[in-house]
């Protein structure tokens, strides 16, 4: 039984270069078929679903939708499903789709959460990124989203190509002054089948030296931390408080829901992912079966490797006694900076730690005792 | 003489020039094998392997019944022959079974280098030649030149030459007809005592050694008591007879035939290629001259992947050697390696054939060290050792002699130059050079054998656009100025690593290797430093810079098994490398010692 749910709308303006996550071409009426199918699934899966702590609505590109559209879904969801107080309810923006009316409605609707894909404030980078938006829009969506809310989270992408320290520094800086309470930078990471990922292989651009995209991840560290925001996973950071509740209980191991074309969910141990077609995917759900693709149930072995892994993504870091009988290699790692000890007795990486995680990861893996 | 109706004969030709359709071809129109049976493509490659190469590797014997046009049956034997460079001597030994062979040239390719040295081969055993020119269906077919060319290149009169299309039937019927016609019946007398030549054997799980011969003179019967006459071992014969292709006893082989026994005989290795039978009640004097103990030229480790599979390899082996006798295998451990294999061939070809059979048919992932000749060292006046391991190289010795091959290559007049300059890098003695044909050059060259394995073949092969063509056979040892190159890791040599180099070219090689070392280790967590060094002196060093960055930035959208796989693909990924100290080696840093530097 779940208390967190993931919708997931899979159309986009155009698809980003770089995106290995499922999208495609917004169109009117495939959306609204999409939509009903969505409320179906919902429908269909309501018993794997307890009093909800957090709803998140990703993509793509939710906000493509007209606002009447996502405001029926919440509705759906607010008559159907009890929502606890306090939820956290967000949903994923860029900045050519949001503007004060549909900000309103939102807020209107039980949003509290609102994530912008700004990625740089740089145009030369925002067009390498093959981004729609530039730097005057992006900060204007900034502006318009805190006037309606307070939790506003801002995804930026570093290693760019092109970019350099100075305008990571800039993008940094010039984000910082609206003090968005959340930030997530991600080191640009190129996917072999993505058309970036190609023309990289090809060697149509260069992406910056790993010197500098090492540099860039210590600038962002230590910039945000200076302005006291808690570098509370590899790529994101927020003031006191305003963690990702959503994307925390992936990395805790915790249940959820997915609904929708390639959505994901981890119920009662076994993780499933629906199809990643949407016109598939609303044929099965018309037809009143559920969409699932692929399922895994998880071994002992499974389970450890997460608590692992997803563990050292965190600031918490892991239970000592997960890593039983690797004194030689947990002291070696903390003797070169790579691994700490917390104050509730927990390993966690440092922050050179986390450059290396999966070196690190796949060492400790080696060493686990065969199930 | 009964035999006035038989007839012993190969076939030479070039890989793929189209030697096993034409044998396929003769069984088909004897009726020997239906065409339902030849579906399984061109029988006499029984392996899989060989079918998939397009070389023989095991010589086979197949008798074939043929109604000639003058209406009287003759019975053919046809003796395959191996068709790579690395058995030389088995394919003297065959050749040395029969009468005549069929020259079989490919109408748009021409004569080749192992296709000359084969017929003078054929030649030295005073077979007669029966030239065969296939493919001529081809529309880049050019048999007119083809024949001009082996007339000039090899000095056989194409007058009457046979024109042949073994995929598409045209021909075979000719040349049936010539076989008979051209090539002499076998001689020698059934009274005369028993000489009977082994040009082949393999091991058969029921009948034990399954032993190919030529008999000269005398009978072979099941009963009879018979003598190898280079070990003086003594079989009692159980069972001789033939291959139709299908096995077939027989109650005799007479003199002039061509068939198996069986004696009991439980290894191969009891048994010589080119060794003599005799009886052992009147033997005969002298044995059949050409006879030579065949030993392996190159050596190299194979090691399990990953070291639980140490016993299987072990059993793999075993059972490879059992039907390869010129193949020889000894444990031996490795500082990097663990416990593994040190394993003799005849030559690189021959080494590659059994790995990919070991990897293929005995699903083994093997490591293996750069192969190496066996060197001969002298340690003082009167010791000599041979080693097959450059790690057994001793601190002191008087002298150390490599062993020489002579290289016969056919190149084209455009690539001559690329193949002197390549033979010349390679420490070679030019010995001749001289025009076969209009556009094509014989180079002879004196090589040392170790020049070879490095790299050599994949360098003939580019520089002449895979037109020159080699053969090759041993000489013998000679003195050479040689040292041997240790390369370190972190300051600790990686025995498997180690090399004999000349010296003249050590600081080159150490280089060449270093690099190509350090371009396979992946970065790892802290630096890796790689040396080449001679006996206490380092010449060359390299480092693999530490690793700083390995992270997945993303991990949301709740696809967690996903970013988990990655993670386990990437601990596979270093279980298959080595732990040498504490640094990963890749597999590949082993034949980086061999490879290429001028990529």
């Amino acid at each position: 039984m779940a208390e967190f749910l993931y919708i997931h709308i899979p159309f986009c303006l155009s698809k980003c270069p770089y995106c290995d996550f499922y999208s495609i071409k917004y169109n009117e009426t495939i959306a609204a078929g999409y939509l009903t199918a969505i409320k179906k699934e919902l429908a269909l899966r309501k018993e794997e679903l307890q009093p909800l702590k957090t709803i998140y609505i990703g993509g793509g590109t939710p906000t493509i939708l007209s606002h009447g559209v996502l405001l029926s879904l919440l509705e759906y969801i607010n008559k159907h499903f009890h929502i606890t107080n306090n939820a956290e309810i967000t949903v994923e923006s860029n900045p050519c789709t949001i503007n004060d009316k549909y900000l309103f409605s939102l807020k209107e609707g039980g949003v509290n959460r609102l994530t912008i894909g700004v990625q740089s404030l740089i145009d030369s980078e925002l067009s390498a990124l093959g981004r729609r938006h530039n730097a005057k829009a992006a900060k204007n969506s900034i502006i318009a989203a805190i006037k309606y809310f307070t939790n506003v989270a801002v995804d930026l992408i570093y290693a760019i190509p092109g970019q350099t320290l100075d305008t990571w520094q800039h993008t940094l800086n010039t984000i910082l002054d609206y003090t968005p309470v959340h930030i997530s930078t991600y080191e640009l990471t190129l996917e072999d089948e993505t058309p970036m990922g190609v023309d990289a292989a090809k060697g149509k651009f260069k992406l910056p030296d790993e010197d500098t995209i090492i540099k860039m991840y210590k600038m962002a560290l230590h910039l945000l931390k200076s302005k006291g925001y808690l570098h509370y996973e590899v790529s994101n950071h927020s003031l006191l408080y305003f963690k990702s509740r959503h994307n925390h209980n992936y990395w805790l191991r915790g249940e959820y829901v997915g609904i929708g074309a390639s959505a994901h969910s981890f119920i009662n141990g076994t993780r499933f992912s629906n199809i990643k077609n949407v016109a598939l995917y609303i044929n099965k759900i018309n037809s009143a079966k559920l969409p699932i693709e692929a399922s895994h149930t998880l071994s002992p072995m499974d389970i450890l490797q997460e608590q692992i892994f997803l563990g050292l993504r965190t600031c918490e870091g892991i239970r000592y006694q997960l890593l039983t009988g690797m004194d030689t290699l947990v002291n070696k790692l903390i003797s070169e900076d790579l691994l700490t000890v917390t104050k509730n007795n927990n390993l966690r990486l440092t922050d050179n730690g986390i450059l290396l995680s999966n070196q690190i990861i796949v060492e400790i893996f080696q060493n686990l005792p065969k199930y | 003489m009964g035999n006035s109706r038989s007839r012993n004969f190969s076939i030479i030709a070039h890989i793929d020039h189209g030697k096993s359709t034409l044998a396929d071809r003769f069984l088909e129109v004897t009726g020997a094998l239906s065409q339902r049976e030849l579906t399984t493509k061109q029988v006499l490659d029984s392996m899989d392997l060989e079918k998939e190469r397009g070389i023989t590797i095991k010589a086979h014997a197949v008798r074939i019944e043929y109604r000639a046009k003058d209406g009287k049956l003759y019975t053919l034997n046809l003796i395959d022959t191996p068709g790579h460079v690395d058995f030389h001597y088995e394919v003297s030994r065959s050749l040395a079974s029969c009468e005549g062979a069929l020259l079989v040239v490919d109408a748009t390719q021409g004569v080749e280098a192992q296709t000359i040295a084969n017929t003078y081969l054929a030649l030295e055993h005073n077979l007669e030649i029966v030239p065969v020119i296939n493919k001529i269906d081809l529309p880049q077919a050019e048999p007119e030149r083809v024949a001009e060319q082996i007339e000039e290149v090899i000095g056989i009169d194409c007058s009457d030459v046979l024109l042949a299309s073994a995929k598409n039937g045209i021909g075979i019927i000719e040349i049936l007809e010539a076989i008979i016609k051209k090539i002499p019946p076998p001689t020698g007398e059934n009274d005369n005592p028993l000489t009977a030549l082994i040009f082949d054997s393999w091991f058969d799980n029921y009948k034990g050694v399954i032993v190919l011969v030529r008999v000269f003179d005398g009978t072979i019967k099941p009963g009879m008591s018979i003598v190898t006459m280079s070990t003086g071992n003594e079989y009692e014969v159980l069972e001789v007879g033939v291959f139709t292709p299908k096995m077939k006893l027989m109650d005799r082989l007479e003199s002039g035939e061509v068939g198996f026994i069986c004696a009991n005989i439980k290894n191969v290795s009891d048994i010589n290629i080119g060794d003599t039978i005799t009886t052992s009640i009147n033997p005969v004097a002298i044995p059949l001259a050409g006879y030579k103990e065949v030993k392996p030229m190159v050596f190299c480790g194979f090691y399990p992947a990953e070291t639980q599979h140490y016993e299987n390899l072990k059993i793999s082996l075993q059972k490879l050697a059992l039907n390869d006798s010129s193949f020889s295998y000894e444990p031996e451990t490795s500082n990097a390696l663990g416990f593994g294999f040190r394993c003799g061939f005849l030559g690189l070809l021959h080494m590659d054939i059994i790995k990919e059979r070991l990897e293929r048919e005995f699903d083994l992932t093997l490591i293996s060290t750069a192969p190496t000749v066996v060197y001969k060292i002298n340690e003082t006046a009167d010791t000599v050792i041979y080693i097959d391991n450059p790690t057994q190289l001793p601190k002191d010795y008087k002298s150390i002699e490599e062993p020489y091959i002579k290289a016969s290559i056919f190149v084209p007049e455009r690539y001559v130059g690329n193949i002197l300059e390549l033979c010349q890098e390679k420490r070679g003695i030019q010995k001749d050079l001289s025009y076969y044909g209009r556009e094509r050059l014989l180079v002879v060259y004196e090589l040392p054998m170790n020049e070879i394995l490095w790299d050599f073949y994949d360098r003939l092969k580019s520089l002449t656009k895979g037109y020159a063509s080699m053969d090759y056979e041993f000489l013998g040892y000679r003195e050479s100025n040689l040292t041997r190159l240790d390369i370190l890791i972190n300051g600790s040599p990686v025995d498997a690593l180690s090399v004999i180099v000349h010296k003249d070219k050590s600081y080159y090689r150490g280089r060449q290797i270093v690099e190509n070392v350090r371009k396979v280790i992946p970065r790892q967590m802290f630096e890796v430093a790689i040396q080449a060094a001679i006996g206490n002196k380092v010449i060359a060093r390299e480092s693999v810079k530490a690793l700083r960055k390995d992270v997945l930035a993303k991990c949301y959208g709740g696809d967690i098994t996903r970013k988990r796989k990655l993670l386990e693909k990437q601990k596979e990924g270093k279980r298959r490398m080595k732990q040498f100290g504490n640094v990963e080696i890749p597999q590949e840093a082993f034949l980086a010692v061999v490879r290429a530097g001028n990529d």
